[in-house]
């Protein structure tokens, strides 16, 4: 000290260095991420802080979307506007606009949507993973499937869906099988105000929404809808009077919260939690005399499902993060019947409960790598009176561990591979690997091919059926011996990215190979119990194309087309069971000939969609949909057409003084009556205004 | 000018009034001996150097300026910081105060009549600070980036971009006018949304974002803080446009761009100007550091299918533009 009472900076500088080490990382980590609000000294230290302060990171590695030149797939995606822009009314409607993709208009008969056809003789969905925001909805109750009559979100709560056109059970497990329809809902910090929605139309459809959002706190956001739609479905007087033995009645009911938290810049927490319901009418009438079937009377399927789950994102850096989920889902079916031999008699019905962790890191090694790698856990209990008869509760449990890396070495290429290992207590052990090599050879072009190697382990039912027909004989027993249905596919895709042209064009040819796709209902011996045997090897090719452009910012223009050839043959099981001489049900040349037609016939030989969007003056949006599907076969003793659809959609967004809204028309099958699943059901023109107003 | 300098009038925040004026009186002494004395070289200018705390950006700050070697006219003197304690006799014995940040400098303006050079602030303190003591002698390196360097940043990176989207909060509101006027200078459209809640945000930026092709945020603690940080990112790739902001922490949150100033860019503008004194202090009008840098963030271009150039190649591009 001089006699000024001075100290030099070096004096003081190990002191710096010393408060720097004990301050710096308290600092940097918790202190300074709400500091404008919350530090003390008041407003002086806030306005400036904003310079030095750490954000939370958004672009995290997992969050920030990959090039869909380099992802290992090809993918459609579906964005708001295109959602809104389809007229659907529910979820299974938009999936029309991805090539390769069916689906129906639901009615007493449950809807379903399949890629690549291989449809089941059931009323789910098991090949295409559904995701939404990382939880899938394929349950133990649903065959190991999607029950379509329960989606679990509002369509106006979706950002965007990201369909995966090929397999994808590396990263997704053994459901996504053939794709994987991955649902993003908005985040709650990007939705605002409350506001309310009414629609009411033709065929009982009155439709009601509730939807508001708003700020937890100074870190927290959320978001809730409350939906319930309604119709009277399809009419039975539209077809023939020997046909008019069923009615249609249909009602869903959603509650979806979803909360977040930005708990300091690196930890984020998303919690969510629902609820939907459905009730439909099943059952059958006698045609001549309008009184219910006493085996099958009218009578309402009441379904739920029901859901929470957490998700904690932990932002290690730029380059690198980690993410916990943990999911908790219950569903429930209940459609019985009092049967005079049986008494009550429920072959749908139960509970299933599926608990999952997931852990996923997220990283890039290098500049030219991206890696993700992550391992999961499920615990699934199934309880089904009528179908697991003097069994209870059955438990299954799967296990996962998988790796995906991304190589970018050079400008022109990007390398994919991956594997999984997946453990199932009933299924056994299965690695599934998959590899994809995509050449740049400009900026705009891309050329890709992809090879995958995939299982999909059977529903819960298949290996433990034990479904009673009367005390004394057994209606259904489960196949414990069933093997994994195994897929081997090759892809050649093409994309095209102009972006100055605002034009995308994707062209994918496939051949897969499906091996043992199990049929249900077979009498291995004559006089035994249904059962479900693996008895087609499918050879599924084709290639299928979408095309996306617009021309000017108020025109859009989306085109995609499939063209599908499956063949099928036996397998060695299904040639033993084609033999006469064990008076199995498929050795009938009728049924042979009927289960390979269910196989082959399960996809349109050609598909199309087209979506116009245009915005007219005064902020007008019109758009319209049109489809054009080629014969399919959704089940066993049905056949369906082709046919062609056309929706259409305008809405006026409206400011009268303060209050600001959308009157909306919609129409669907604007070009009249056709069948999309059997020609029993007739989809005729349906449509709707919506009202919505915002607060 | 000299005498009032040294003015070693007490203050009541530390010692005794006698003990400061017999200081005091001692340091005039030594400092008439120092001229009478006149064969000394020109009288090395005393700073004093506070810091608005003891870690982070400040202690940064301090150890950039020892780095700058303070050989060349002017001694630098650690007066410590507001959260430890303040040593008032360094801030008083001083020729100039070094504050580094808002609440050292609110501490040496109301200690000391000593002139006090501000840095680690932005405009809206510094006008604050002005308010409140008018007849100081006060001025600052200002963290604020000129617009224009702004707006260069955003044609260096984006040079197809032809409208801008700004929101302008409660602290930036009066810039609009001149952000129309570097807009239209650096040939881009401006589409400016005023928000004056949090509640206002979003839509604004909705807005903002549908009507161009990037989004400049601006240092506002509503409009483009921490608080609505994670919403502006999360829109911005919603909209898939590109974000430029003015720290490097937004660049790492998720920002394409940003251009700032860092502790060791403000220190050296203060001892470019230090040596440039000659003993004497005629502070300089508050003013945007000369010297900054800039970050990119190629994971944001790349999903944004954004080619970039790389950092030194926009820097360049940025110095060349500022030169003289």
């Amino acid at each position: 000290m001089d006699c000024l009472g001075r100290r030099s900076v070096g004096w003081r500088r190990d002191g710096v260095r010393a408060r720097l080490r004990g301050r710096l990382p308290r600092r940097l980590l918790s202190g300074f991420l709400f500091s404008s609000l919350t530090v003390s000294g008041g407003q002086l230290q806030a306005a400036e802080e904003v310079f030095f302060t750490d954000l939370p990171i958004v672009a995290s590695v997992s969050r920030l979307p990959q090039r869909l030149a380099d992802t290992p797939s090809s993918v459609t995606v579906i964005d708001r506007e295109m959602i809104r822009a389809s007229g659907a009314r529910a979820l299974n409607d938009v999936l029309r606009l991805v090539p390769g993709f069916q689906t129906f208009t639901a009615s007493d008969k449950p809807t379903r949507v399949n890629y690549h056809g291989i449809t089941d003789d059931s009323d789910f969905s098991p090949r295409v993973q559904v995701l939404v925001d990382g939880r899938s909805l394929h349950s133990p109750l649903f065959r190991g499937g999607m029950n379509w009559e329960l989606p679990p979100v509002a369509l106006e709560d979706i950002e965007r869906i990201e369909v995966v056109r090929g397999s994808n059970t590396t990263s997704y497990g053994t459901n996504a099988f053939l794709g994987v329809v991955n649902i993003i809902t908005t985040d709650p910090a990007l939705a605002h105000g409350t506001s309310i929605s009414a629609s009411n139309g033709t065929q009982g459809v009155r439709d009601y929404t509730l939807r508001t959002a708003g700020a937890l706190g100074m870190a927290g956001h959320f978001r809730l809808t409350m939906q319930e739609q309604a119709d009277e479905g399809l009419d039975h007087r539209a077809v023939p009077l020997e046909d008019q033995n069923w009615r249609d009645r249909n009602r869903t009911r959603l509650l979806d919260l979803r909360a977040n938290f930005q708990l300091d810049t690196r930890n984020h927490l998303d919690l969510q939690f629902g609820r939907v319901e459905n009730r439909r009418l099943t059952g059958r009438v006698d045609v001549s005399t309008g009184a219910p079937r006493p085996s099958d009377p009218l009578r309402p399927l009441d379904q739920s499902s029901t859901w929470m789950q957490g998700r904690w994102l932990y932002t290690i850096s730029p380059e690198a993060d980690f993410s916990l989920r943990y999911t908790y889902n219950e569903d429930r079916l209940e459609n019985a019947v009092m049967l005079p031999q049986y008494g009550k008699y429920d072959p749908g019905g139960g509970r299933g409960v599926r608990h999952e962790i997931e852990a996923l890191h997220t990283l890039l090694p290098s500049e030219h790598t991206r890696l993700v790698w992550g391992a999961s856990w499920r615990y699934d209990t199934l309880k089904s009176p009528s179908m697991l008869d003097d069994v209870g509760e059955v438990s299954r449990r799967v296990g996962r561990v998988f790796v995906n890396g991304e190589w970018r070495p050079w400008a022109w290429f990007t390398g994919n591979l991956g594997v999984s290992y997946e453990y199932d207590a009933f299924a056994g052990r299965h690695t599934a690997p998959r590899a994809s090599a995509a050449f740049h050879l400009t900026p705009e072009n891309t050329l890709r091919l992809g090879y995958s190697r995939a299982w999909r382990n059977l529903d819960t039912l298949d290996y433990r059926a034990r479904q009673r027909i009367s005390p004394t004989e057994f209606e259904w027993l489960g196949n414990p011996d069933l093997p994994a249905e195994g897929l081997e596919s090759w892809e050649l895709a093409y994309l095209g990215d102009w972006r100055a042209l605002r034009m995308s064009l994707d062209v994918r040819h496939f051949r897969e190979r499906v091996s043992d796709r199990p049929i249900q209902r077979i009498r291995a011996v004559a006089g035994e119990p249904y059962t479900v045997q693996p008895v087609h090897d499918l050879l599924v090719k084709g290639y299928e194309f979408q095309w996306k452009w617009q021309p000017v910012k108020d025109t859009r223009l989306a085109v995609s087309h499939a063209r599908v050839r499956i063949d099928g043959e036996l397998t060695s099981v299904g040639r033993r069971l084609a033999d006469p001489a064990t008076g199995s049900n498929f050795s009938r040349p009728a049924n042979l000939i009927l289960y390979m037609d269910l196989s082959e016939q399960s996809a349109p030989s050609r598909s199309s969609s087209l979506l116009l969007m245009q915005r007219l003056p005064w902020g007008v949006e019109f758009s319209l949909a049109r489809y054009w599907v080629r014969d399919i076969k959704w089940t066993r003793n049905t056949n369906t057409g082709k046919y062609n659809r056309t929706d259409a959609r305008i809405g006026y967004p409206f400011v009268i003084g303060r209050q600001r809204g959308e009157l909306a028309y919609t129409v669907q099958s604007l070009d009249g009556a056709h069948a999309e699943e059997r020609m029993e059901r007739i989809v005729e023109r349906r449509h709707w205004m919506t009202l919505r107003l915002d607060f | 000018m000299k005498r009032m300098l040294t003015d070693p009038r007490p203050r009541a925040f530390s010692g005794s009034r006698t003990g400061h004026m017999l200081l005091g009186l001692r340091c005039l002494a030594v400092a008439w001996l120092a001229a009478t004395l006149g064969a000394a070289p020109a009288h090395a200018l005393d700073v004093a150097l506070v810091l608005s705390n003891g870690g982070g950006v400040y202690s940064l700050f301090a150890e950039a300026m020892q780095a700058t070697r303070p050989d060349a006219g002017y001694s630098i003197t650690a007066a410590g910081n507001v959260e430890d304690g303040v040593d008032g006799r360094v801030l008083e014995s001083a020729d100039l105060i070094l504050a580094a940040g808002a609440p050292a400098a609110e501490a040496a303006l109301s200690r000391s009549r000593t002139p006090v050079y501000a840095v680690l602030i932005g405009q809206k303190v510094f006008q604050d600070l002005r308010l409140r003591y008018p007849d100081a002698k006060l001025s600052a390196v200002l963290l604020d980036q000129p617009l224009e360097r702004q707006l260069a940043l955003m044609r260096a990176v984006l040079p197809e971009a032809q409208r801008v989207g700004v929101l302008l909060g409660p602290d930036t509101g009066a810039l609009r006018g001149r952000l129309e006027n570097a807009a239209a200078a650096a040939g881009l459209r401006l589409a400016a949304w005023p928000v004056s809640t949090q509640a206002e945000i979003l839509p604004a930026l909705e807005r903002a974002l549908d009507a161009s092709d990037a989004l400049l945020a601006l240092p506002d603690p509503l409009a483009a803080g921490p608080g609505a940080a994670r919403t502006i990112l999360l829109t911005s790739y919603r909209y898939r446009r590109p974000v430029f902001a003015y720290s490097r922490a937004y660049v790492e949150a998720g920002a394409l761009a940003a251009v700032f100033s860092t502790p060791g860019d403000v220190a050296r503008e203060v001892a470019d100007w230090l040596r440039g004194t000659r003993g004497g202090v005629r502070l300089p009008p508050p003013r945007p550091a000369r010297h900054f840098d800039v970050a990119l963030n190629r994971q944001v271009a790349r999903a944004l299918h954004l080619d970039l150039p790389d950092e030194a190649t926009v820097l360049a591009r940025l110095r060349e533009r500022e030169q003289p």
